[in-house]
């Protein structure tokens, strides 16, 4: 099955009108997103996201390399490239942008007509459309007032509908739930579950590192335009974490074995005995010298790193 | 089809402007209190009415295809709307047609608008001074409307040129500018052929003429000799200044698809 996100190379540099001064937003990237997959694109601000989406998206071009949209190039830096391949495979992703904006004397209704028609879509078949995604996304309520009438969730809101008029394979969205309440960004949640569930893949660029936790499988972190970390999020989380082990209690011949693998025994507050070992590769090796003593192990606790602390610790590494 | 629902929706948004509105506004006013001014010209009101609102629709159409076709694009990347738009299955000719046909819409309405008013107060005058050399209202009114059609075709061409500056420019400033120079430029073509021939150097005059050679000549769209003595002959022919129109308007477009078919939005 080919990817739904190709990116081989791409870099983005841009440079001011006689070239004099130039930044590279995306130094040669490369990703990968598997169709059906929830793929959290992080980074900090300035780190390159929103150009890389903008590029998914045909908005930008790239100043070399390609992007692959379901096995099919879709940009390319080649000034002669036609539009065309990019104009049919646009029909199969759904776009939300940050805080995005909508024509103010349109009504939400109208805007998604307007969205809906440069789908193709017309007709009963855009009526149906147009009330399903304002039904999924609960605004049948203010689907008849102004744009301009509209807080800032609502726009989101009607933002998320229009990304989801033409039941795309693909969905790129950017901050989905930035400036929503936290009822809002419950259901919100939970629509990116339920379209997952449907085998969509969502591509989601998020500063809300929680909420991607909960919906992302693989995430990708960039920083300067560089991807500096990326793999499936259990294993990022888990990868060179410490581990601890409680033991009831530890002989002095066992505490002595467990120090020259690098262990740090002590006193844990439950009155057992715990032991830290230095990476959880020394696991196996730990259990065996406790097996060997017949040591009555309680628990064996792997500290798992929040995406927040992956996160922040990744990126100061970088900068490091 | 794609060009249809863009090119409505932009004339949905121009023809809330206050900016063309306010244009419209004092065009209508002008036109309106023409009659006003033919107390400057006793023995010659209908004449200098007819110079008077020729003269507006002209400047503010030009006015108002400038400002409409110019600030269409620059307010939808401003306030990041074309992000959106250039996501949906279309190429981005389709979306420079669609805002031209939008600017189009809107031209069409305010010169139309202007038209009624200005062939009202033709009536109103021709019924104030009754004139056995004058020719029928009837006649006055077929070439109002040439000249009213002349005028739309020179906002054609306007309105193209400006829509291809607006793609290099991220505010209407430029666009606008551009546009009231190439109007006032297309209005003094003639005289740039006899100012290449009297420039004082050899390199001036080779710069002039460029001009001349390259810009649209827009005294032929001009029709106020003819309006004035209710000759309905056009010299060009109309045909023949819709071509020149239109191939002026193709221009500009191709210059605007060029620019705009792989930018950085």
């Amino acid at each position: 099955m080919p990817a739904a996100i190709e990116i081989i190379n791409l870099t983005k540099t841009y440079r001011s009108l006689f070239g004099l001064r130039q930044v590279t937003a995306v130094d040669n990237l490369n990703l990968h997103v598997d169709e059906g997959e929830v793929f959290g694109f992080l980074g900090p601000n300035g780190a390159g996201k929103t150009t890389t989406i903008k590029i998914l998206l045909g908005i930008l071009y790239p100043s070399s390399g390609e992007c692959k949209l379901f096995g099919e190039q879709f940009t390319s830096s080649s000034a002669f490239a036609p539009e065309t391949a990019d104009s049919r495979l646009k029909a199969s992703i759904g776009y939300l942008p940050e805080g995005p904006y909508f024509h103010e004397f349109l009504t939400g209704r109208e805007v998604l007509a307007f969205y809906g028609r440069l789908y193709g879509l017309g007709g009963q078949n855009l009526k149906k459309r147009i009330s399903e995604t304002l039904e999924i996304v609960g605004m049948e309520y203010a689907a008849d007032r102004l744009v301009q009438h509209y807080s800032k969730g609502m726009r989101q809101r009607v933002g998320l509908a229009q990304a989801l008029l033409s039941d795309p394979k693909l969905l790129i969205l950017d901050e989905p739930t930035v400036g929503l309440d936290p009822i809002a960004r419950r259901e919100i949640r939970d629509l990116l579950l339920k379209l997952k569930g449907l085998g969509k893949t969502l591509f989601i660029c998020s500063h809300e590192l929680s909420e991607v936790e909960m919906v992302c499988e693989r995430i990708g972190i960039v920083n300067h335009g560089k991807l500096i970390k990326y793999g499936k999020l259990v294993d990022l989380a888990f990868k060179d974490r410490a581990v601890e082990i409680h033991v009831a209690s530890l002989s002095d011949e066992t505490r002595k074995k467990l120090e020259a693998l690098n262990c740090i025994t002590g006193k844990h507050e439950t009155g057992l005995t715990s032991i830290r070992l230095p990476a959880r590769q020394a696991v196996y090796d730990v259990l065996d010298v406790l097996k060997a003593s017949s040591t009555d192990v309680v628990e064996v606790l792997s500290q798992k790193e929040s995406l927040e602390d992956l996160f922040i610790r990744t990126v100061k590494e970088e900068v490091a | 089809m794609n060009s249809i629902v863009i090119g409505l929706n932009a004339y949905r948004e121009s023809i809330r402007k206050k900016t063309l509105i306010a244009f419209l506004l004092f065009a209508m006013l002008v036109i309106g209190t023409s009659t006003f001014l033919t107390v400057l010209s006793p023995g010659e009101e209908i004449k200098m009415v007819k110079d008077v609102c020729l003269s507006s629709i002209s400047f503010f159409g030009m006015l108002i295809a400038v400002f409409g076709a110019g600030a269409l694009i620059p307010q939808e990347t401003d306030n990041r709307t074309i992000h959106t738009i250039l996501s949906k299955p279309m190429r981005r000719i389709t979306y420079l047609l669609g805002k031209y046909l939008g600017a189009q819409l809107t031209i069409l309405l305010n010169l139309g608008l202007m038209a009624v008013l200005f062939l009202v107060i033709l009536y109103l005058q021709s019924r104030r001074y009754v004139d056995e050399s004058q020719a029928p209202f009837s006649a006055t009114a077929l070439v109002t409307m040439k000249a009213m059609v002349l005028v739309f075709f020179e906002m054609l061409v306007l309105s193209a040129l400006a829509l291809a500056v607006s793609t290099l420019s991220t505010s209407a400033t430029l666009p606008v500018i551009v546009g009231i120079f190439i109007y006032i430029v297309g209005h003094s073509v003639n005289y740039l052929k006899n100012l290449s021939e009297h420039a004082p150097s050899e390199f001036m005059s080779i710069i002039i003429r460029q001009f001349y050679l390259i810009l649209p000549n827009f005294s032929n769209f001009y029709l106020r000799n003819q309006l004035i003595h209710n000759d309905p002959y056009v010299p060009q022919g109309i045909l023949k200044l819709f071509a020149y129109a239109f191939l002026y308007a193709a221009f500009g477009l191709l210059i605007a698809y060029l620019l705009f078919r792989k930018k950085d939005m």
